[in-house]
């Protein structure tokens, strides 16, 4: 990201073709619809070029960018009315990430034998607590580390790494019975 | 790292779930939108402020910097000539075609003659070079002299009176009385055997010789003069002692040295009548003629006729 903000447009071809998958498919993950995606994912990264010019690296450019990300999905959210609670407090528990519902009536485990396997999982993790989720595709998809993680949502460690251990556990249920 | 490393050993995973997870989960962006987005951070490079120091910007500049600045030369060169009367520029062409369409100066001396220059004969028997280096002496001297009134489109310049006397330079004017001939006797041998045009050539650009000047030597010589002498001489006098008359009222006076040599020149040369008319002006021009003038000139008579 210094080498773009110094003028390197190479610089920024690689960061897109390193970090565009993981972070569109967090989107898209999240809001589960492609168009809503591809509205957030353009969003996110327009702000990541405008901010070139005053970009200071305080974390890893992952951590950054999947922050931005995570806001505009906490603004679209706000704007659609699906999250009441958006103000974070110093409790890890307030994350207004928590406030978003599963999917109701998306239990893996109801149409574990019907679906192909990543018909399942995606609908898993559809059905996890958005926190959950959240965890789990940074983790996954990002590849943010816990303390990354714990940053990026304003939450703890311990935290993080029991919402991952939670999504992981419902996951490796529904690949269990469908093996 | 130990941080990432606790991390990592603390990170909850399950190769299982990852491997299905990157199974199923595999959406890219739209490449329309790759499109679109890389677009718009090589606008954002392009629009944004660069660095001043930036090296390769600075390269591209500076190969442009000398194709400029002779294209700014050529331009005020162009302007300036512009500027200058095409006379001007003409001039030293003009008195270099005159010259060199003189005819050969004769090669031997007048017999009896007190020295080279002395005679319209002499005159164009001496060196080139040395006519050269009086005219840089006389150029030097013309802001001192009294503007020409020369009538006629003559070349300005301010000659000696006779047409064929060169005022001579404060060495010589003390060493006038005392030398038979100024210039070393081979002079004219050595201007025989070379053409006259190649001396021209080989020696500083010596005078342009006015149109007086032509006409005194066509008449004194009947030789065959070329027509672009002709056609200066066409306004000129046509004997010498009209164009000495003419040279002496319009020429203003001389430096006392010079005057005096001058007229113990002519004095020497015979040309009495000559010596005498710049005697006279010499003694209008001085009110004092009497401190100014040396001995044998101030108790000097003409001779009678």
């Amino acid at each position: 990201m210094l080498a773009y903000a110094a003028g390197d447009a190479a610089a920024f071809d690689a960061l897109y073709a390193r970090h565009k998958g993981g972070m569109y498919r967090y989107l898209l993950r999240h809001c589960g619809h492609a168009g809503v995606a591809d509205e957030l994912f353009q969003d996110a990264w327009t702000s990541v070029i405008r901010a070139r010019s005053s970009y200071v690296p305080s974390a890893t450019f992952a951590t950054w960018l999947y922050r931005i990300a995570h806001n505009r999905l906490i603004d679209h959210w706000r704007a659609t009315g699906r999250v009441e609670l958006v103000t974070a407090g110093p409790n890890d528990d307030d994350d207004p990430l928590d406030a978003i519902p599963g999917a109701s009536g998306d239990e893996p485990e109801a149409r574990a034998a019907a679906h192909e396997l990543s018909t399942r999982l995606r609908e898993a993790l559809a059905a996890l607590p958005a926190a959950q989720r959240e965890a789990f595709l940074l983790h996954q998809e990002g590849g943010l580390e816990l303390s990354e993680i714990a940053v990026l949502t304003g939450a703890g460690v311990e935290t993080v790494k029991s919402r991952i251990r939670y999504a992981l556990a419902k996951l490796r249920a529904t690949l269990g019975d469908l093996q | 790292m130990t941080a990432v490393r606790q991390d990592d050993e603390m990170s909850p995973r399950d190769s299982r779930v990852a491997a299905a997870w990157r199974a199923a989960s595999s959406e890219e962006p739209p490449s329309a939108l790759d499109a679109a987005i890389l677009a718009a951070a090589r606008r954002e490079i392009g629009a944004g402020p660069r660095p001043i120091t930036r090296p390769d910007a600075w390269r591209v500049a500076s190969r442009w910097w000398p194709l400029a600045a002779a294209a700014t030369l050529g331009a005020i060169a162009a302007g300036l000539l512009q500027l200058v009367p095409p006379e001007q520029l003409r001039a030293p062409l003009a008195d270099n075609a005159v010259v060199t369409d003189m005819p050969a100066p004769a090669a031997k001396p007048a017999p009896g003659m007190a020295g080279p220059m002395l005679s319209g004969e002499a005159r164009t028997d001496v060196p080139t070079a040395a006519l050269g280096h009086e005219r840089t002496a006389r150029s030097a001297e013309a802001p001192r002299r009294a503007p020409p009134t020369a009538p006629g489109p003559a070349p300005t310049e301010v000659r000696p009176p006779a047409g064929d006397v060169a005022p001579l330079p404060q060495p010589f004017a003390a060493a006038a009385p005392k030398r038979e001939a100024p210039f070393p006797s081979d002079a004219p041998e050595r201007e025989a055997a070379v053409p006259a045009t190649t001396s021209i050539a080989t020696a500083p650009l010596p005078p342009a010789p006015s149109a007086p000047d032509l006409a005194a030597r066509g008449a004194s010589r009947n030789e065959p003069v070329p027509p672009p002498a002709l056609a200066k001489m066409a306004a000129a006098p046509a004997t010498r002692e009209a164009t000495a008359d003419a040279r002496a009222k319009d020429r203003g006076p001389l430096p006392i040295p010079e005057w005096i040599a001058l007229i113990r020149t002519l004095r020497a040369a015979g040309r009495i009548d000559d010596a005498t008319r710049e005697l006279a002006a010499f003694r209008a021009a001085h009110a004092d003629h009497e401190q100014l003038l040396p001995a044998d000139l101030r108790d000097w008579r003409p001779p009678e006729k």
